[in-house]
C-alpha cells in the first residue's frame, strides 16, 4: 500500500510528533507514503468564510497534486484531511466543478479525473489494517479519554468511516493497544479550534471543559488525530490553567503515538520529546 | 448559478416557510451561490436539532435555527449582525445532525463570506481575512507572521513564551516555507476573490 502524503502546515511545525510518529508507524505497518511535492495549505476551517470558491480551490490544489502523482491523498491532520475530502467532492459537483477548475488551470494546474481517494490516517488504521497481531506491548493500566472533535467525522457525506456524533475508531484502536478507554461524554464537542485566536476567552472556555471532564474521569491523558485541538489542549493548556487558576498537567498525545509505543517503539523514535506539556507520567505507568 | 425552482422539497412548497410566509428567494439565492445549499434552507421545519446540539450556543444572540429563518425571510440586517456567525466554529454538529438535509454549517460559512464583501468588519472578519492573505502570498501560513499581523506587537510579546518553547523543540522555524511558484499561486486565488 503506497500514499502520497499531505503533512500540511503544522505537521512540519507546532505538531512535528505527529508527523514523525505518522511516519514510523506506517512505515512499520509496511505502508509507504511518498511526501505529496508542492503541497499547499488547505484553507483550514476559515479560508471558505472569506470566499467559498478560494477556501475550495486551496483544498482542490492538494487534490489535483495527489491526482497527479497518481496515489490516493493520505493526511493526518483532521483539518486538511476534511478540506481534501471536501475539495474533492466539490471537484465531482456539477456546480461547483467549472468554478474550482477555473482558479487551478489559472495556476497551472489541470487534472482532468479525479479517482483517488483521501483517507485520514485513523481511518486506514482502524480500517484496513489489523493491528492487534502486532502488538509487542499493550499498554495495560493507562486510562486514555479519546477525543474527535469536529473535523476527523463530520460531516458524514464527507468522512463516512465513523459515526459523525458517536465515533468509535480511536477508542478501539487504544483498546487494541491494550490501554483503557474511559467513557468521554465530550468526545465529539467542539475544542473552539477556528475561533481560538479572534475569540479566545470563548475557545477558552470550551477547551477547559474538555480537560475538566477528561480530568474527572481520571484519564492518564487525551489521545486525539488533529493539530489544532492539541494547539488548544496542549500548547495553551498553561494559559488556560492559568487564566481559570487550576492545574492539569495533562498529557496530551496523538493516536499514532500511543499505536507506536503499543507497536514497542522508544519513545524518542516517536517524537515523544517534542511535547510541550511532558508526556512522562504517561512513560512512568507503561514503566518507560 | 441558475438552478431550476423545484416546486416542493420534501412536501414543502419551495418558496413558503412553514408559517406560510413567503421566502425571500433573491436572499436565499445569493446564498446558495455563495456554497450554501438552497434545496436544504427552504426544507428547514424548524424544530431546532441543530441549536440543541450546538456546541457554543450560548455565546450566540441568534440561534442556527434562527438564523436559518433569518435567512429564509431575508432579514439580512439580523443575520449580518448577529455575533452567531463569528461565534459558530464550523463543527459541523448542527449539519450532522439535521433530520431534514439542512447544513446551517454550510450556510453560516456562506453568509460570512457574503459579510465580509459587504464591509462587515469585527475581529473574526480581520483574522480569518489576514489568514487566507497570508495563505496566498506563500502557499503555506507562517503563524508567526499571522500573530504579528493580526496582533501586532503585544501578540507577539504574549506569545513569546510558548514560540520559544517551541522553537527549542524544533516545532518553529524562524523562516516561512513555501511553494514553488507562489506568484501564480496567488494571482489566481485574488482573480478569484474579486469576481
Ligand atoms: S435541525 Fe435542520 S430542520 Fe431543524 S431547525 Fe435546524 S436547520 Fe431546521
Ligand atoms: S457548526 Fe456552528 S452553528 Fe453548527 S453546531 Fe457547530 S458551532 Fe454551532
Amino acid at each position: 500500500m503506497k500514499y502520497s502524503y499531505y503533512p500540511g502546515c503544522s505537521l512540519h511545525t507546532t505538531a512535528k510528533e505527529f508527523d514523525i510518529s505518522t511516519q514510523v508507524v506506517m512505515e512499520e505497518l509496511g505502508i509507504e507514503l511518498e511526501e505529496l511535492k508542492d503541497w499547499s495549505c488547505c484553507g483550514g476551517s476559515v479560508a471558505a468564510g472569506v470566499s467559498h470558491d478560494v477556501g475550495m480551490a486551496m483544498a482542490a490544489r492538494n487534490v489535483a497534486l495527489a491526482q497527479k502523482q497518481d496515489l490516493d491523498l493520505l493526511a493526518s491532520c483532521s483539518g486538511c484531511y476534511n478540506k481534501s475530502a471536501r475539495a474533492l467532492k466539490a471537484l465531482k459537483e456539477p456546480t461547483e466543478k467549472d468554478r474550482i477548475m477555473a482558479i487551478m488551470s489559472e495556476m497551472g494546474i489541470d487534472v482532468s479525473d479525479y479517482n483517488i481517494r483521501i483517507r485520514n490516517v485513523v481511518d486506514v488504521l482502524v480500517n484496513d489494517i489489523d493491528i492487534s497481531s502486532r502488538i509487542k506491548r499493550p499498554l495495560t493500566g493507562l486510562k486514555v479519554a479519546c477525543y474527535y472533535g469536529c473535523l476527523l467525522t463530520r460531516p458524514a457525506d464527507i468522512t463516512g468511516w465513523d459515526s459523525p456524533v458517536f465515533p468509535t475508531s480511536m477508542d478501539r484502536l487504544s483498546e487494541i493497544c491494550g490501554a483503557e478507554v474511559v467513557d468521554f461524554r465530550s468526545k465529539t464537542k467542539c475544542c473552539g479550534g477556528p475561533i481560538l485566536v479572534s475569540q479566545q476567552d470563548v475557545a477558552f472556555d470550551l477547551t477547559k471543559k474538555l480537560l475538566d471532564e477528561a480530568k474527572s474521569l481520571g484519564a492518564d491523558c487525551i489521545v486525539l488525530a488533529c493539530p489544532l485541538c492539541d494547539t488548544n489542549l496542549e500548547l495553551r493548556q498553561p494559559d488556560i490553567e492559568k487564566k481559570y487558576n487550576v492545574s492539569y498537567n495533562l498529557p496530551i498525545l496523538y493516536i499514532t503515538e500511543i499505536i507506536g509505543l503499543a507497536l514497542g517503539m522508544k519513545p524518542g523514535k516517536l517524537g515523544m520529546n517534542k511535547h510541550i506539556v511532558s508526556p512522562k507520567p504517561v512513560l512512568a505507568k507503561l514503566g518507560l | 448559478m441558475a438552478t431550476k425552482a423545484k416546486k416542493f422539497v420534501f412536501g414543502l412548497k419551495a418558496d413558503r416557510q412553514l408559517d406560510g410566509d413567503k421566502m425571500n428567494s433573491d436572499f436565499v439565492k445569493k446564498v446558495v451561490a455563495e456554497g450554501g445549499n438552497g434545496a436544504a434552507i427552504a426544507a428547514c421545519m424548524q424544530c431546532g436539532t441543530c441549536s440543541g446540539g450546538c456546541t457554543n450556543i450560548d455565546q450566540m444572540d441568534m440561534s442556527p435555527r434562527t438564523l436559518i429563518l433569518m435567512t429564509q425571510r431575508g432579514e439580512w440586517e439580523k443575520v449580518l449582525k448577529s455575533n452567531a456567525l463569528w461565534m459558530c466554529s464550523s463543527c459541523y454538529i448542527c449539519t450532522s445532525r439535521c433530520p431534514r438535509g439542512v447544513r446551517p454549517s454550510d450556510v453560516i460559512e456562506a453568509v460570512k463570506a457574503i459579510a465580509i464583501r459587504e464591509g462587515i468588519e469585527n475581529n473574526s472578519t480581520r483574522f480569518n481575512q489576514i489568514f487566507v492573505e497570508l495563505v496566498q502570498k506563500r502557499g503555506i501560513l507562517f503563524e508567526p507572521e499571522l500573530m504579528q499581523k493580526y496582533g501586532g506587537l503585544q501578540a507577539m510579546i504574549d506569545q513569546a513564551e510558548l514560540g520559544i518553547k517551541l522553537t527549542l523543540k524544533g516545532k518553529m522555524s524562524p523562516f516561512p516555507a513555501k511553494i514553488k511558484d507562489p506568484k501564480t499561486f496567488s494571482e489566481a486565488l485574488e482573480k478569484a476573490e474579486q469576481k
